[in-house]
């Protein structure tokens, strides 16, 4: 690797820890966020699910932009080693880089882990959620059914869609 | 994930959060005023009826509670058999992870890579036979390892089996223990009295029951439970009807109810998840390793089966697979190649014979043309047979076997014919006239060939029974027809074939050595000129030296551009030309060539060429046979000629017996010459190698299998934690019920709904996010 080379991945390496910490920050607050959620619906049967939900959305909102200063930044590492700009990874850098990037190493073993929590949570809340859904399903296709004989398929209720 | 794909995420989501909001509205102004299709709302004036009891004004909320906490309950059920199915597929899981030994390097994968390292280190020295050794033992430990993991897979479906057998029994017990609560609660409760403990009681028999088996159930007017497995009756109010397993193949479990001549199908409890792994996965998982094995077979044969062994070619062979007598004749050799019952494939190709005279050294190499569809057994020994100094047969077990005669060895490898032109048609000691034009020759019966003996003119004609097919004649059957000529010997003449070419040639050599063509119908066919020409005194020596670096199987053919001296006359050339008559290169053997010296032609050859007088008049020729695969028909590994494996899947693969006593017997050489070791170098490169049956390596294949098998046991138990999860959660729900206010409840239910919609595409999205996370640690 040349000197030029070395020199300019020397300057991109802080760049890329700050885009690893924010994505770590993230990751920790959606941690939370899914933990509460799981809490509220195991507590509560889905009672606070919308607020819940408005929190999500304003998070989920910067992570275009997280992603995009992410991608941009290991795109600039990718084009000095000569690979496809989606074609490098973090842990590529910090072998590539030793000891220059413990730092980063550290990060990306914490993040690993945290991202690898909020699967796990969300694992969770998905099969509660759906496991809910089909509860409800079924009380409510037993109160539909149970209605009197006779009764046309059109005067019955049905669950509105998300056609609004 | 790009953002544009997180734009869409966020904006179904608030689409749904839309709807939501909606829906929220619409149900805190709904007044319930009745149901509609647009919204759920509760009926003012004609109620709900939920159970038989009425609710959204004044209604038994005791009841209703009741009613809400069986759905609990039912739902509590399913996932206890859900979750017991994915128990026992990890408990079973487990096992076939552990009879892997991976990745502590005792498994299969460590026993490849240490064959292949143990080929490898013997590369450096193949005459080595403590280095062979080495090699058949790995390969021994290899298969022997092959066979354990078979057997065991093979163990584990048995154990399956009787573990579903087990269970079985268990459901029975379970069945009649029903009936007697249910005997009992529609006893008690006839009386008007509740009988709650009774009732507990048979709410965890039947969650016990469906650990065991998947269930649906349901409570009658009379409080007795009617328990269906697959839609049949297995617990009624005052009977149960037994269920009953049958064995119908290794591993397949029928199970029926009551007798029934119908099957019925479970998936979820234990008896469910035992049968998917053992009627499903594990054949799955052996299949794979018979894949691997058998794919192990046909490459490793098909690079050893052309190789030479360390004391040279064969004097006999015999195959290790046993044809079928398909039509039951009692007879092997009219069964068609294709259709023979032999375990690989033949394909359309060539096979290349190799037969070396011990005392001269010589080599003739001899093609056959392989068609499994048109060619039999017997064709296939008879053009063996056809072969000087060898001889094919069937023996009794219908193996192959073929033999060469006192002071021949013969051979399959890609050996290269050093003196190509035995027959002297290219410049040699005789006078000869050669055709122009390679086989087939559209020569008919009755067309002619005049020629000029010693003893005069005398005319050669061709009859129908010269030739297999009249007026495509081989040059083969054209110089044995021509020789058959009672004239020929007497005239001092014979008729020669080589590379599909025939010449007429003196018997004399030297330059007062004469033949002539005098004319005849059949030289236009023969391509063929009539004239005279001389022998010589200095023959042309042609010597070919290297190995064959091309990809494909031809057939070079040498000729002179001009009648000429080697290393003198001006312009004097030889062209080379591949089969389909395209150049490959031209000599220049001009006065710039000293006669004897190596002339590089490409493809890793080179010839070099004695003085002497070569002449494109008279057809002057020779003909090399260049071979990158002696067997591009798989004709051998189909027989098991030369094999290294012998078997066809992971229970059957073995290290042929006779290179298992004698490592000696390893095929290593491409060639025959000392310190060749081209075969061995194919068997090495086999391990990078991307195998067609396999879609990669054989390494590689390998590790897809342990993978998936990893795989599989992490998200099984990924699923079971999950599972896990729920059935506490709805048991704890179960316990929540009472108390609970009917009418918010089912108010509730309708917003949660929605809740529920954007939960679900919050995962979505969030699971978008973290794939994308993961892609890049």
């Amino acid at each position: 690797m040349s000197m030029d080379t070395n020199k300019s991945l020397n300057a991109l390496l802080p760049e890329l820890v700050a885009c690893v910490e924010d994505d770590l920050a993230a990751q920790k607050r959606i941690l939370a966020l899914v933990e509460e959620q799981l809490e509220n619906l195991r507590s509560e049967r889905g009672r606070g699910l919308e607020e819940l939900a408005e929190g999500m959305v304003d998070e989920l909102r910067g992570a275009p932009e997280r992603t995009s200063r992410r991608d941009a930044v290991l795109a600039r590492f990718a084009a000095a080693w000569g690979l496809e700009p989606k074609g490098v990874t973090l842990s590529m850098v910090t072998q590539n880089l030793g000891e220059r990037a413990e730092g980063l190493g550290a990060l990306r073993a914490e993040l690993r882990s945290t991202t690898a929590e909020v699967v796990r949570s969300l694992r969770k809340f998905s099969a509660l959620v759906s496991t809910r859904r089909r509860l409800v399903g079924d009380v409510l296709r037993s109160l539909l059914e149970s209605e009197e004989p006779g009764r046309s398929e059109d005067q019955r209720g049905v669950l509105l869609d998300a056609e609004v | 994930m790009s953002s544009v794909g997180l734009n869409i995420g966020l904006k179904a989501l608030l689409t749904s959060q839309a709807a939501l909001d909606t829906i929220g509205h619409n149900v805190a102004n709904a007044n319930t005023p009745g149901y509609s299709r647009q919204r759920l709302e509760l009926s003012s004036d004609r109620a709900l009826s939920l159970g038989g009891v009425r609710v959204g004004s004044g209604v038994r909320t005791d009841t209703v509670e009741r009613t809400f906490d069986s759905f609990v309950t039912r739902r509590l059920v399913l996932q206890h058999s859900t979750r017991d199915a994915l128990q026992n597929r990890l408990q079973s899981l487990g096992a076939v992870e552990a009879l892997l030994g991976e990745p502590d390097g005792f498994g299969l994968g460590g026993l490849m890579d240490e064959l292949f390292s143990s080929m490898t280190t013997l590369s450096t020295d193949t005459e080595d036979l403590v280095l062979r050794t080495s090699v058949t033992q790995s390969a021994s430990n290899l298969t022997e390892q092959m066979h354990q993991l078979s057997t065991e897979l093979g163990q584990l479906r048995e154990d399956t089996s009787d573990k579903i057998r087990a269970f079985v029994n268990d459901v029975n017990v379970r069945a009649d223990q029903l009936v007697e609560l249910n005997k009992e609660i529609s006893r008690i409760e006839a009386t008007g009295v509740s009988a709650n403990d009774l009732r507990d009681q048979r709410e965890e028999a039947l969650r016990e029951l469906a650990e065991v088996i998947e269930i649906s159930f349901q409570e009658d007017d009379g409080g007795a439970v009617r328990v269906l497995v697959d839609g049949r009756l297995l617990v009624g109010p005052t009977q149960s009807n037994e269920l009953s397993a049958e064995q119908t193949a290794p591993g397949e479990i029928e199970l029926r109810i009551g007798g029934s001549s119908q099957p019925i199908e479970v998936s979820e409890g234990a008896i469910g998840g035992l049968r998917e792994f053992g009627a499903s996965y594990i054949p799955g998982v052996m299949n794979q390793f018979d894949e691997l094995a058998r794919n192990m077979i046909l490459e490793f044969n098909r690079r050893h089966s052309t190789g030479i062994p360390r004391q040279g070619g064969f004097d006999q062979l015999v195959g290790s697979n046993r044809l079928q007598d398909g039509d039951q004749d009692g007879d092997f050799r009219d069964e068609l190649l294709r259709s023979a019952g032999l375990p690989f494939d033949i394909q359309s190709g060539r096979l290349y014979v190799n037969v070396r005279s011990e005392a001269s050294g010589e080599v003739d190499t001899q093609r056959i043309e392989v068609d499994p569809s048109s060619m039999t057994v017997g064709d296939l020994l008879d053009e063996i047979s056809s072969i000087d100094n060898l001889s094919a047969s069937v023996d009794s077990f219908g193996r192959v076997q073929i033999f060469a005669d006192s002071g021949f060895s013969f051979d399959f490898s890609s050996r290269l014919d050093e003196h190509p032109d035995v027959a002297g048609t290219f410049g040699g000691g005789r006078a000869s006239i050669s055709s122009s034009e390679g086989e087939p020759f559209a020569v008919l019966p009755g067309d002619t060939l005049e020629l000029s003996g010693l003893l005069g003119n005398f005319t050669v004609t061709f009859q129908a029974s010269d030739f297999a097919q009249p007026g495509s004649a081989t040059a083969e059957e054209l110089a044995a027809a021509i020789n058959s000529s009672p004239d020929m010997i007497p005239g001092g003449m014979r008729a020669v074939a080589q590379g599909g070419q025939v010449a007429i040639q003196s018997q004399l050599t030297g330059a007062t050595a004469q033949v002539e063509i005098v004319g005849g119908s059949a030289l236009g066919a023969l391509g063929m000129n009539a004239g005279v020409s001389m022998g010589h005194d200095a023959a042309v020596e042609v010597t070919m030296s290297g190995s064959y670096t091309g990809e494909a199987n031809d057939r070079w053919t040498f000729r002179p551009n001009m009648d000429g001296q080697i290393g003198t006359t001006p312009g004097l050339q030889i062209e080379v030309l591949d089969e389909g008559g395209i150049p490959v290169a031209v000599l220049d053997v001009g006065p710039s060539y000293s006669p004897g010296n190596e002339i590089e032609i490409g493809e890793g050859l080179s010839a070099s060429f004695s003085f002497g007088t070569v002449s494109a008049t008279d057809g002057d020729f020779f003909t090399e046979e260049v071979i990158a695969d002696g067997d591009s028909s798989d004709v051998l590994v189909a027989l098991g000629l030369n094999s290294f494996f012998t078997g066809t899947d992971a229970a059957s693969i073995e290290l042929r017996a006779d290179i298992s006593d004698d490592a000696g017997n390893l095929a290593l050489s491409s060639s025959g010459a000392a310190g060749d070791n081209g075969a061995l170098l194919e068997l090495i490169a086999l391990q990078q190698e991307t195998v067609s049956g396999l879609n990669g390596s054989l390494t590689e294949f390998y590790g897809d299998v342990v993978g998936d098998i990893g795989f599989e046991v992490s998200s099984t138990r990924n699923s079971l934690e999950v599972e896990e999860f729920l059935v506490g959660e709805l048991t704890s729900q179960r316990e929540q019920v009472a108390g609970v206010n009917i009418d918010e409840e089912l108010v509730d239910m309708v917003r949660f709904e929605q809740s529920y919609q954007a939960a679900a595409q919050f995962i979505q999205t969030v699971n978008q996010l973290m794939n994308e996370l993961m892609g890049i640690l």
